[in-house]
């Protein structure tokens, strides 16, 4: 090794260093006390008992209860993940094409809503969605239903405000992911005989993967762990995985379950991004 | 491989820094019991809005070296995990919480029992209020009742009225774990006949046939808000900040208290063991136990004293949970109990009445 | 009407001032090479692309053997592009990307992929079928653009700059490629170029445009040799413009009084008299020794360009370039003073 080589070495480190260190003490050590955490032992009235048993994770194991609140968490990732999808890739698509010169200015609008906490924009689904909310006037003004569609205190309350609250997101990530569109490439597409609908899906959503992609891992992951709005929209009568930890950890006080759910909750995530990677790997190799 | 002295060298840095933030408290303890600053935590809103001005201020006045800061919790539970959660190194002296709850403080040491010498007036307390093993004792008595929109008319006189299928889908019920499901659960278990020590199931199965009328189990941002706007027409809620309200929105949501049993909410203000200040704290806690201080906070807000020598108007203890004409109607809960099934219960919920 | 027809075509880009192309007619023949040549700006891709359909034209009608299709789109057009960037499909392979226009017209399996082999092999890329874009040289891609938009067997092939990314060297191979593969196949082709060379070495026709007019039409030798105007003049090759007044005019050449040069003669096709330009082309300049007293002005510059020389020469307040032959004549010194001549028939009165 050469001189220049180990002095580089040892820049690179001097460099990673406090980034690491930062990680550490963020994110590695909380997450070592959390498994620590897991492994005690919790009773009802929230005492906990400083212990090694796997008692937590027998508790969600042996109850169907939860494999099902599993189920439906990984559920509402999903349809959360492609309804954000089905929404926001017009817009994308939109922001790409356009040669407005208000570009700049519609592309920051669609990302905008990130400047308010997601707790402000659930509060305004609240207002919005709720049965004197304007969405239920209007419907009812319209003919449309003559009583208030339940919209909110239940599952499609929680659907409707996590896709808004996502769609910046997705946008941001199939803008980036656009990179390799250009007009010109649908344009050459007509003019060897695609029409508009095969040109979309032969040329632009397949260019369109890798932030489709990224866009979906960032969303599903973003969906299953959010417990404000489910909590705040679901009406007490919606449980997943993420709010079963909040309340573990705030209402029920046992701590080492909550923290069990965690780890089980980052077992799913991790199944997420292994098939996140596998499929971009097969994008990439196309 | 040559990663590996870099992560042992990692490793040692990072539980350095975490022995150094685990240490027992970095700050001295302040022993003088009339001054320094003390941290009350406990209820956020109209609570913390109207004990600061009735018994924090007051306080004040008179021990002018304390300066107390008051620290919001959305309730007993968070309040409780917040406190388990800083046990290494406490910033919170005093903790205001349900009596439920404050007993998981008492078992787990997150609390710690009170000096009599230094807090004289807890042997006035109501029989009701006193805690075993000296720790912190009731510092307030509430009540389940009934909210009502203005436009629920006639006025409900029974918790029947929640069942009223007129208002389905228009009632609030605060869930299990929140002692208002639990206590509203304990009411009709009884009611029905029940022995809540052996089996909630009577209770439970009445709350099932009540859900259809149940808009929502977890009001945003709470059950007075979505009455008094009209948003929903019934709910249970809790007697003084009821009555607060009713005040406040002159008359938009009514207080029913119904001729039929109810539960007894009780608060207890907790010393935080190994609290910075623990003098001054119980300075703080004595003098929130005092006649005069709690006179003045059920003038404002309808709380009943739980000191037996606190004489508050005529006009304001008929509008809290102790009016003499009503207090026969109470139904005996341990509390203790409660706590211990607060998990199971829950989970019934979830799977029984909830899901339903 | 042409094979290829184009009437009274207008566009004009919505917001902008005036038509980027203004009444085009042009009539095309089947298998006709024709460049549509002009400074960058004056309209020429836009022409190009209202032959291809990607943008409708203002008014005005195109006509493809002799049926209308000013309003057909694209997809049904049957034209083959070949754009400035290439446009392949990232996501594609070559033979995937050659193979895309007969999987829109739903060839048979077996029958596609013999004409992308056939394709490949016309452009020489018959070896690199499997290849990712991303993997290929520009002039690779260049093929695989010009084999995707054979293979359809287009009607009409449209070319919008298809040499400009490459270097100088590869240009001229890939020009003359274009020019055989289109031979070979009889293809009507439009290529939009705003380099005169190119034009000039592989066009049948040129099409000369300036601020989206037509100023000529012609084959390369009419351009060249008889250029309609200044305009045309000055962008085809170089060029020597004189201000001139004919005094006499007969038989097609006229006598003219040049600005600092006196009696002259020109070809003249107009026989009007009065003021005028004349063109004479740098290489048929002739230039030689004079007296001070004697000469039209002075050498200005001398630049050696392998087997020419080119003299600048000052004459008044103008600089006239002459190229002669290195060696055929008197090597002359900057600071020469020196006279000016042209054979009549070197010489062309434009209007
Ligand atoms: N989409 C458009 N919207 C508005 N104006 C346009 C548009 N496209 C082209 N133009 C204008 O039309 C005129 C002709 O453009 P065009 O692209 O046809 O020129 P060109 O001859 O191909 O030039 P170049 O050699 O630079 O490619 C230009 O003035 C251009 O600014
Ligand atoms: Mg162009």
């Amino acid at each position: 090794m050469s001189a220049k080589t180990r002095s580089a070495r040892l820049t690179v480190l001097g460099l990673t260093v406090p980034g690491l260190l930062g990680l550490a003490v963020s994110f590695v050590l909380p997450l070592a006390w959390l498994l620590r955490m897991s492994f005690n032992r919790g009773d009802s009235t929230g005492y906990i008992e400083e212990t090694f048993t796997l008692d937590s994770y027998a508790q969600f194991v042996g109850d169907s209860y939860y494999w099902d609140m599993a189920w439906e968490t990984t559920l509402l990732g999903l349809g959360v993940t492609v309804l954000t999808i089905v929404v926001s890739y017009p817009i994308a698509l939109f922001l790409v094409r356009t040669e407005s010169r208000f570009k700049g200015i519609l592309v920051a609008l669609a990302v905008a809503p990130l400047l308010t906490s997601s707790v402000v924009r659930t509060y305004g689904w609240l207002v919005l969605l709720g049965n004197q909310g304007v969405v239920n006037q209007a419907l009812m003004g319209a003919g449309l239903v003559d009583q208030p569609l339940a919209l909110i205190n239940n599952r499609i309350g929680v659907y409707i405000a996590l896709v808004e609250i996502m769609m910046p997101y997705m946008i941001l990530c199939l803008l980036a992911g656009f990179g390799r569109f250009n007009q010109e490439l649908e344009h050459a597409a007509q003019s060897l005989g695609a029409n508009r609908w095969r040109t979309f899906w032969r040329i632009v959503w397949p260019l369109s993967m890798p932030g489709v992609l990224t866009g979906a891992l960032l969303v599903f992951v973003l969906t299953i762990s959010s417990f404000v709005t489910p909590r705040l929209v679901g009406g007490g009568k919606v449980f997943y995985l993420a709010t079963e930890i909040y309340d573990q950890a705030t209402a029920t006080l046992n701590w080492p379950f909550a923290a069990a759910i965690a780890f089980i909750l980052l077992a799913l995530f991790a199944v997420v991004i292994v098939i996140y990677q596998r499929a971009l790997r097969r994008i990439e190799a196309q | 491989m040559k990663l590996k002295p870099l992560a042992g060298g990692l490793l040692a840095i990072a539980l350095a820094t975490v022995a150094g933030c685990s240490g027992s408290s970095s700050t001295p303890t302040n022993n003088a019991p009339d001054s320094g600053t003390i941290t009350v935590k406990g209820y956020s809103g109209i609570f913390e809005d109207v004990f600061k001005k009735s018994v924090i201020e007051p306080f004040q006045k008179k021990y002018p070296k304390i300066k107390v800061k008051f620290v919001g919790s959305a309730n007993s539970a968070e309040n409780l995990a917040s406190l388990r959660a800083a046990r290494n190194s406490p910033d919170t002296d005093v903790s205001i919480m349900d009596i439920s709850t404050s007993g998981t403080g008492n078992k787990s040491e997150v609390f710690q029992p009170l000096d009599p010498a230094k807090v004289p007036n807890m042997k006035d307390i109501d029989p009701r209020g006193k805690v075993e093993g000296n720790y912190g004792p009731a510092v307030t008595f509430d009540s389940l009742v009934l909210l009502y929109n203005e436009s629920v008319s006639p006025a409900p006189t029974s918790w029947n009225a929640l069942w009223d299928p007129k208002y389905k889908g228009k009632v609030v019920v605060p869930a299990q774990p929140d002692i208002q499901g639990a206590g509203l659960m304990l009411i009709e278990n009884a009611k029905a006949g029940g022995d809540y020590t052996k089996s909630v199931d009577q209770g439970v199965a009445r709350l099932k046939q009540l859900a259809p009328n149940v808009q929502t189990w977890s009001p945003q941002p709470d059950s007075y808000t979505l009455v008094q706007s009209g948003t929903a027409a019934l709910a249970v809620g809790w007697n003084a900040r009821g009555q607060y309200y009713a005040d406040e929105s002159h008359g938009k949501l009514k207080v029913a208290i119904v001729d039929e049993q109810t539960i007894f909410q009780i608060n207890t203000i907790n010393l935080v063991k190994d609290s910075p200040s623990p003098a001054a704290a119980q300075t703080f806690i004595n003098y929130t136990l005092s006649p005069e201080s709690q006179e003045s906070f059920t003038e404002a807000m309808y709380y009943a004293p739980t000191n037996t020598k606190a004489k508050p108007s005529e006009k304001a203890l008929k509008r809290t949970s102790l009016d003499p004409a009503k207090s026969a109607e109470i139904l005996q809960v341990d509390w203790t109990q409660v706590a211990a099934n607060r998990e199971k219960w829950t989970q019934l919920w979830r799977r029984e009445i909830l899901a339903s | 009407m042409s094979f290829l027809q184009l009437d009274d075509i207008v566009k004009k880009y919505p917001g902008a001032e005036r038509p980027s192309v203004a009444d085009f007619t042009l009539g095309i023949d089947q298998g006709e090479f024709v460049s549509l040549l002009g400074p960058s700006g004056c309209g020429k891709t836009t022409t190009l692309r209202m032959i291809a359909g990607l943008v409708e034209a203002t008014s005005g009608r195109i006509h493809l053997d002799g049926k209308e299709l000013t309003r057909t789109p694209v997809h049904q057009r049957g034209m083959g592009l070949v754009f400035q960037n290439y446009a392949l499909f990232p996501h594609l392979n070559v033979a995937r990307n050659v193979a895309f226009g007969l999987e829109m017209r739903r060839t048979s399996k077996a029958e596609a992929k013999r004409r992308v082999e056939e394709a490949l092999d016309l452009v020489r890329l018959g070896h690199l079928s499997g290849r990712r874009i991303k993997q290929l040289s520009g002039g690779q891609q260049q093929r695989v653009a010009l084999a995707r938009a054979l293979v359809i067997e287009p009607a009409v092939l449209l070319l919008d700059e298809p040499l400009s990314n490459l270097d100088a060297k590869l240009r001229d191979t890939m020009r003359e490629e274009i020019r055989s593969i289109q031979r070979k196949l009889g293809i009507t082709t439009v290529f939009v170029t705003h380099d005169q060379d190119e034009a000039l070495a592989v066009s049948d026709r040129i099409v000369v445009m300036s601020e989206g007019v037509i100023e000529q039409v012609g084959t390369p030798e009419q351009i060249y040799e008889h250029p309609a105007n200044r305009f045309v003049a000055n962008f085809i090759g170089r060029a020597n413009l004189f201000d001139a007044q004919i005094t006499h005019t007969a038989g097609g050449v006229a006598e003219l009084d040049v600005a600092g040069l006196g009696q002259m003669r020109a070809v003249d096709d107009q026989g009007a008299k009065g003021p005028a330009t004349v063109l004479v082309r740098p290489h048929r300049m002739q230039v030689s020794k004079a007296a001070a007293d004697d000469a039209h002005g002075t050498v200005e510059t001398v630049v050696y360009v392998g087997d020419s020389i080119e003299y600048g020469v000052r004459v008044g307040d103008n600089t006239v370039s002459v190229q002669s032959v290195a060696g055929a004549a008197e090597r002359l010194e900057r600071g020469t003073t020196v006279r000016l001549s042209w054979q009549t028939e070197d010489a062309l009165v434009l209007t």
